[in-house]
């Protein structure tokens, strides 16, 4: 079967000039004069013409513009003829739909060359393209990258301040280069957490199990976990975080981490939105107060909000924790 | 002592930027993370300059800011925020982008106190 019979088999009596008519796309044919030739009802209604005011006519009589904005379509229009496919910029177009509505769509003006039999360029093909979607997209890729930038320049200054605060505290470049470098994987844990909850927040266990497997190893006995799980903000989940790894390196350093009977146990309520966290190491006997106040302990000082004791035991520390857990993030340290 | 209210909401970052302003001889007030708590502390004479992270958790510092105006206390923004577009009324504030370079900030905040 040849081509032209296979045209002829799939319009059947449907014919191609109403096919064109009829398209939802807008769609026009100009002359090498540059007067229309064709319009369909589509292109007659988004541009607000009637064929009997247009046919044969140049297209800038019908749509006279300013000359910076007329000529380089012009010089588009003229390419075509050279044989070359052509853009124009990208309008929005409100479309109403059958329901009445009207909903804003993107068009991209899309002028193809026409030939015929000798390869001629004869005619223009004008027609639009729908590229809602497109634009939608490129909009919210650039929204994103301008917040990746933020969060990166955001991730690069907490790690300098991580760093400083780091070496204020350590007693040696090896202490400073662990102590750095764990508080920067715990705070990679809680970042991809968060990238993986679709930044809503962490769950409290969660983020003790995951602090306190990253020093112990998984599935750890060496500390038990008691109490009603909660889901935290994004900022509760990072302030948490910190805080959970502080008090495990600490324990590790000075407290029940530090010997190989020593256990912790975790123990937290919420009553209303107060949480009281009590974190008892035991097994340690004849821990004393530390005679430095490094980070772990000034960290406290720095939550307004937050209430924190801590009472040397016989066999241990206890140290009780009592934190407003918020809802949602209104930037308040919480925990 | 020169007095500097300190709103920002990143706890590391808060942290660090008050041990440096200490360091650099200046008493902090805070830090606190959010605008309420911020303007609680703004009276006339309780401090001398303020330093607002622009971003608290998706919600502007606009609010401190525009008090302190009101107040006719100096400020500094800090944002991460490289295109960030300031509301009417701020468009001449200082911004200092994140993360800061302390001794051009330090050196920003003493001027406020003797501007000459």
């Amino acid at each position: 079967m040849d081509q032209v019979s296979q045209t002829q088999e799939i319009t059947g009596d449907l014919s191609f000039r109403e096919v064109a008519d009829r398209w939802t796309v807008p769609l026009m044919v100009l002359d090498r004069e540059l007067c229309f030739v064709y319009a369909n009802r589509a292109y007659l209604t988004a541009t607000n013409t009637e064929w009997a005011n247009i046919r044969q006519k140049y297209i800038f009589e019908i749509f006279p513009d300013v000359e910076e904005r007329r000529d380089p379509v012009e010089a588009k229009f003229r390419q075509v003829f050279q044989g070359v496919q052509t853009r124009l910029e990208v309008q929005p177009y409100e479309l109403k739909q059958p329901d009445g509505t009207v909903q804003t769509r993107m068009w991209q003006a899309v002028q193809d060359p026409y030939r015929n039999d000798d390869g001629v360029v004869t005619h223009m093909i004008q027609r639009a393209e729908d590229i809602t979607a497109q634009v939608e997209l490129k909009r919210q890729n650039d929204v994103m990258q301008n917040e990746l930038d933020h969060r990166i320049r955001n991730m690069f200054a907490v790690i300098m301040a991580t760093s400083r605060i780091s070496g204020e505290s350590a007693e040696s470049v090896d202490a400073f280069v662990d102590d750095f470098n764990e508080r920067l994987a715990s705070m990679s844990r809680v970042y991809s957490n968060l990238t993986r909850s679709d930044w809503t927040g962490l769950s409290l266990r969660k983020i003790m199990i995951e602090e306190l497997d990253a020093m112990l190893g998984r599935g750890s006995q060496r500390y038990t976990l008691r109490g009603s799980d909660a889901i935290l903000t994004v900022k509760g989940s990072k302030d948490a975080a910190l805080i959970v790894h502080e008090l495990a390196a600490n324990a590790r350093k000075f407290g029940c981490f530090s010997t190989p009977d020593g256990h912790l146990t975790v123990e937290w309520t919420l009553k209303g939105d107060l949480l009281r966290v009590t974190w008892t190491e035991t097994g340690v006997p004849g821990i004393q107060p530390p005679t430095r106040v490094g980070f772990g302990t000034r960290l406290f000082d720095m939550f307004p909000k937050l209430v924190a004791t801590r009472t040397f035991t016989e066999d241990g520390v206890q140290i009780l924790v009592e934190a407003p857990l918020l809802k949602e993030d209104v930037g308040a340290f919480s925990v | 002592m020169l007095k500097i209210l300190l709103l920002e909401d990143d706890f590391l970052i808060a942290f660090d930027m008050k041990a440096q302003l200490e360091d650099a001889g200046m008493e902090v007030v805070g830090p606190v993370a959010n605008n309420e708590d911020a303007k609680a502390l703004i009276e006339p004479g309780s401090i001398q300059a303020a330093v607002l992270d622009m971003d608290l958790g998706g919600v502007a510092s606009f609010p401190t800011a525009h008090r302190l105006k009101e107040f006719g206390i100096p400020f500094v923004f800090v944002t991460g925020n490289n295109e960030a577009d300031l509301q009417d009324g701020l468009a001449d504030s200082p911004i200092h982008t994140k993360p800061v370079h302390f001794p051009r900030l330090i050196e920003q905040l003493k001027g406020f106190a003797n501007p000459d």
